[in-house]
């Protein structure tokens, strides 16, 4: 095992800024990634010197984390385009290991912690100094002592994670990662699950190990997050890089502007709509608790109406809280919450999806995979799935009722399948939305809600769900969709909520622009 | 059958040959298929081997009343597998619902169905009891019931202080082993050969008609019932009743058992894939977090599988005490293996979701003709034990194939 390395002393100390002739410490050129025929990233470059932090910001979907994957090893050498180079060296890292071993360590943005491991054990998993086959616990704690010092935490490297709190817990992670000799450290979306407190302590902690000479990636969706910590912002957009701002506190207008692209404002011809003065779910004061951290609130006194036959888009980029609500409004979130929720007109303590769904509310979640279809069963089992009871009498199914309620909404939604009882499985992405769509259209619901509907749907089948959405409201049903797609929110809404660390932070009536809204999602004020 | 868009290109001598194999498809499944096939190599293989002994109406009439024991609880720990749940506790919970039904039937002076009820209370007992540490307290159904393996048998020995109870009176052994003479046999299968026939008919011809009448209409294009499929379910009736008959036929007709089985079989069936309640079961075992999504009532779906489990419990303890005319301290030992493994050779998948009651059955019956097949043959019961053992690892070689086969 490598020697035990203090933060003082460490190797990588350069002074700050670095000499124009040093060379770049992370160079990347023409960086570019495709997924099947898909591109996620094409033709990037940039470069980072020694002891700076470059903030990447760019809408969900513009690219950044396929570039930070790229650069931690989770894609190896090969899958990708372009070049990376390190201090001028050309490098190549085939895994995460590879890359860790160079310096440049990725935190990703879900953390995972083992929370009954200890601290020691978590920050340097992966890693664990040993002696033989056995763990060498007196360097092991001698190590995490030393870094947990180096950010201002003092903690027993004994005791269990679970005692961490969300900063602490990304805290260790690090700075178990930088005992590693590390140079270039990626942090992506660090802040999406930390308090203003919490996330203000990292940010000094970042500064510190920019002292040091450390190379710090920032990827954010949120300008005050960049303002604060990057000397440089790169704007990525539908996998490209589009601007570049050599300087701290660059105008946000403009860095919006740049994330949106070019106008493209036009108007799609929407068939006029109806809305009655009916309110069909009403939602005053809901505050919405983290399911671990209880203290911790991340919806804070959110209030709303959805009208019969409206289509209320909720946008907000990733952690800003919309899935949170939606998730309370069906009744599965683990957290708790308070505020008061009505549906048509009467009191509703949303508690399970039962009961939701017997309130005549439908959730189309955004995870296809893990709350949605049923795989290896027919499309007809997956459609009846939340509405048995209409096509059947005494908990007997009436076979031929249900096979044509299935073939009705296939037929009805255009579903491309050869028939009923096949497999859901073997349909595309678009397909399988749609079934699912279709489950839900089957409880005639009053208040559908969606989430991210037509993630990892392509363009032609999205713009049919549209179309089955807005028919859908027209038959008066209260539409609340959850989308941190710019085009879907402006594509659909007749007004829009828009959602910043867990508040509401602008109300559009009509038909929004994207600059309002990410303006508004980014807290750019 | 549905209206869209399967692009019609190169019709080619392919298609339609795909098109026969669909329609075999649709009457018979692969894996039934390939079951019948393992069934008729291994059938024929015991019968040259052992000079004529296994193919005989009294062996295969003996092999059907061996496995109904088998065949009632791989029934059921099918119900839980499609759920994802598992039941390790059968053995001990079928010994000792025997226990209760040997101690009723020879102490006191119990008319044979308060005994025969009281086993079944008993049963439904145990699988509340470990249902509702499944459903209530959360435990894994694994621990659970690894915890009623241990325990029920425990209750049982403690009971009996490991004595055997009985002897049964001969009504009691008659539940299980007597036969419905043959002559009332043939009718029976005639008139289930007869309403059997008669309903795929009717069906097929009122499906047909009310296609015919949609594609007038131009609702949907679905074209009618092709009279291959009639004929090939038609077929798929009567070759199995038809074996059936010369079996009863041959010997004493048909045993009590099976008619157990029947029952459970074709009960368990409609109530897994014709009602709500058994679409429940299906989708939970699939995807639980969907299932709960969409509003499954996921602690009451397992809680039912549960009781019907202990039902089953009793029937077969009942059955055990019948066949062995008592109750025998060592009596359903490791016959929760022997379900599970039924189950999953019968194409019931661990993982949950997939498989039928019927399959399970079908998995009891084979694993019996190979033991049966066996001892004839006089193979040691080490050496069975590791052909069995050999069998389980193909059956799921076998699934794992077809699996990654139809997911392409």
């Amino acid at each position: 095992m490598s020697k035990i390395e203090t933060p003082s002393g460490a190797g990588t100390s350069a002074p700050l800024g670095g000499a124009p002739s040093e060379p770049d410490l992370l160079r990347v050129e023409n960086a570019g990634k495709s997924f099947g025929g898909a591109i996620a990233l094409h033709n990037v470059s940039f470069s980072l010197r020694i002891g700076r932090a470059l903030g990447i910001i760019g809408e969900n979907g513009a690219g950044k984390s396929t570039l930070m994957k790229i650069l931690g090893g989770v894609y190896p050498a090969g899958s990708y385009e372009g070049d990376v180079y390190l201090r001028g060296e050309k490098v190549r890292f085939r895994n995460v290991q590879e890359a860790r071993a160079a310096g440049v360590v990725l935190v990703p943005q879900e953390l995972h912690i083992a929370p009954e491991l200890s601290i020691a054990e978590n920050m340097f998993a992966g890693a664990l100094p040993s002696r033989g086959a056995f763990v060498d616990s007196e360097t092991l704690e001698l190590r995490a002592h030393t870094w947990l010092s180096f950010f201002g935490l003092e903690l027993d490297p004994w005791l269990p994670a679970s005692i961490l709190s969300p900063s602490e817990q990304r805290l260790i992670l690090i700075a178990g990662a930088l005992s590693q000799e590390a140079r270039v450290l990626i942090l992506d979306e660090p802040t999406a699950s930390l308090s203003d407190g919490e996330a203000q302590s990292l940010f000094a902690h970042v500064a510190k190990l920019r002292n040091k000479g450390i190379g710090v990636l920032f990827i954010s969706h949120r300008l005050d997050d960049i303002a604060q910590v990057c000397d440089e912002v790169l704007v990525m957009r539908n996998g490209e890089s589009v601007a570049f701002f050599p300087e701290r506190n660059a105008p946000r207008g403009e860095i919006v502007q740049a994330m949106i692209g070019r106008g493209q404002d036009e108007n799609v011809d929407r068939a006029p709509r109806d809305i009655g003065d009916k309110v069909a779910l009403n939602v005053a004061a809901l505050s919405v608790a983290d399911p671990v951290d209880k203290s911790r609130i991340r919806v804070d006194k959110v209030s709303f109406d959805v009208r019969a036959g409206e289509i209320v888009g909720l946008f907000g980029l990733v952690g800003a809280g919309r899935t949170e609500i939606l998730r309370t409004l069906f009744g599965t979130w683990p957290g708790g919450f308070e505020g008061t929720i009505e549906v048509d007109g009467a009191p509703y303590r949303p508690s399970t999806p039962r009961a939701a769904i017997r309130r005549r509310v439908a959730m189309l979640t955004e995870d296809r995979k893990q709350t949605g279809i049923f795989s290896g069963h027919s499309l007809m089992s997956n459609i009846d799935a939340a509405a048995p009871s209409q096509v059947s009498r005494y908990g007997f199914f009436d076979s031929s009722k249900d096979l044509d309620r299935a073939l009705g909404i296939i037929k009805s939604l255009d579903v491309r399948a050869r028939s009923a009882s096949q497999s859901i499985e073997t349909l595309s992405g678009g397909n399988q939305q749609k079934v699912l769509l279709g489950r839900w259209l089957a409880t005639n619901p009053h208040v559908l809600l969606l989430d991210e509907p037509t993630a990892g749907v392509d363009v032609g089948a999205r713009e049919e769900i549209y179309l089955q959405i807005e028919e859908l409201a027209r038959a008066g049903c209260a539409v609340l969709l959850v989308s941190s797609d710019l085009d879907e929110i402006m594509r659909m809404s007749d007004r829009t909520l828009v959602m910043y660390k867990g508040r509401i932070t602008a109300t559009i009536q009509g038909r929004p622009t994207r600059h309002a809204l990410m303006t508004a999602a980014t807290g750019g004020q | 059958m549905s209206q869209t868009t399967l692009p019609s290109t190169a019709e080619s001598n392919n298609s339609l040959r795909k098109q026969a194999r669909m329609e075999l498809g649709a009457v018979m499944s692969r894996r039934t298929l390939i079951f019948v096939g393992v069934f008729v190599v291994l059938a024929v293989l015991f019968h040259l081997q052992s000079n004529g002994l296994f193919l005989t109406p009294r062996n295969l009439s003996l092999m059907l009343r061996q496995s109904a024991i088998l065949a009632v609880v791989a029934a059921g720990v099918a119900i839980l597998m499609t759920m994802s749940e598992i039941d390790l506790s059968i053995g001990s919970a079928v010994f000792l619902c025997g226990v209760v039904s040997a101690e009723l039937a020879t102490q006191g002076n119990l008319p044979l169905i308060v005994v025969v009820l009281a086993a079944l209370g008993t049963g439904v007992l145990l699988g509340a009891v470990q249902g509702a540490w499944v459903v209530f307290l959360g435990i894994p159904s694994f621990i659970a019931t690894l915890a009623g393996l241990l325990a029920f048998r425990g209750i049982g020995l403690l009971w009996t202080n490991a004595a055997t109870i009985g002897p049964v009176s001969p009504e009691f052994t008659a539940l299980s082993e007597s036969y419905i003479p043959p002559g009332i046999s043939y009718v029976i299968i005639a008139i289930a050969l007869a309403f059997g026939v008669g309903f795929i008919v009717i069906r097929d011809r009122r499906k047909s008609a009310k296609r015919r009448m949609e594609a007038r209409e131009g609702i949907l294009a679905r074209p009618p019932v092709p009279m291959g499929r009639t004929i090939g379910e038609i077929a798929l009736l009567v070759v199995p009743l038809g074996i059936l008959a010369w079996i009863v036929g041959g010997f004493l007709g048909i045993p009590m058992a099976l008619v157990w089985v029947v029952i459970i079989v074709i009960a368990l069936s409609v109530l897994m894939l014709r009602t709500t309640y058994g679409r429940g079961a299906y989708l939970l075992g699939a995807n639980r977090e969907a299932a709960i999504y969409s509003g499954v009532n996921v602690k009451r779906t397992v809680f039912i599988g549960f009781i019907i489990m202990g039902a089953l419990y009793g029937v077969a303890g009942v059955l055990l005490t019948a066949r062995l005319g008592s109750s025998t301290p060592g009596a359903g030992e490791f016959l929760e293996l022997d379900a599970i493994a039924a189950a999953v050779i019968g194409g019931v998948s661990l993982r949950g979701g997939v498989g039928k009651v019927a399959g399970a059955v079908m998995g009891a019956v084979l694993l019996t003709t190979i033991n049966n097949g066996m001892s004839i043959l006089n193979i040691s019961s080490f050496s069975q034990a590791i052909i069995k053992g050999l069998i389980l690892i193909a059956a799921l070689g076998v699934d794992a194939y077809i699996l990654r086969r139809s997911s392409r």
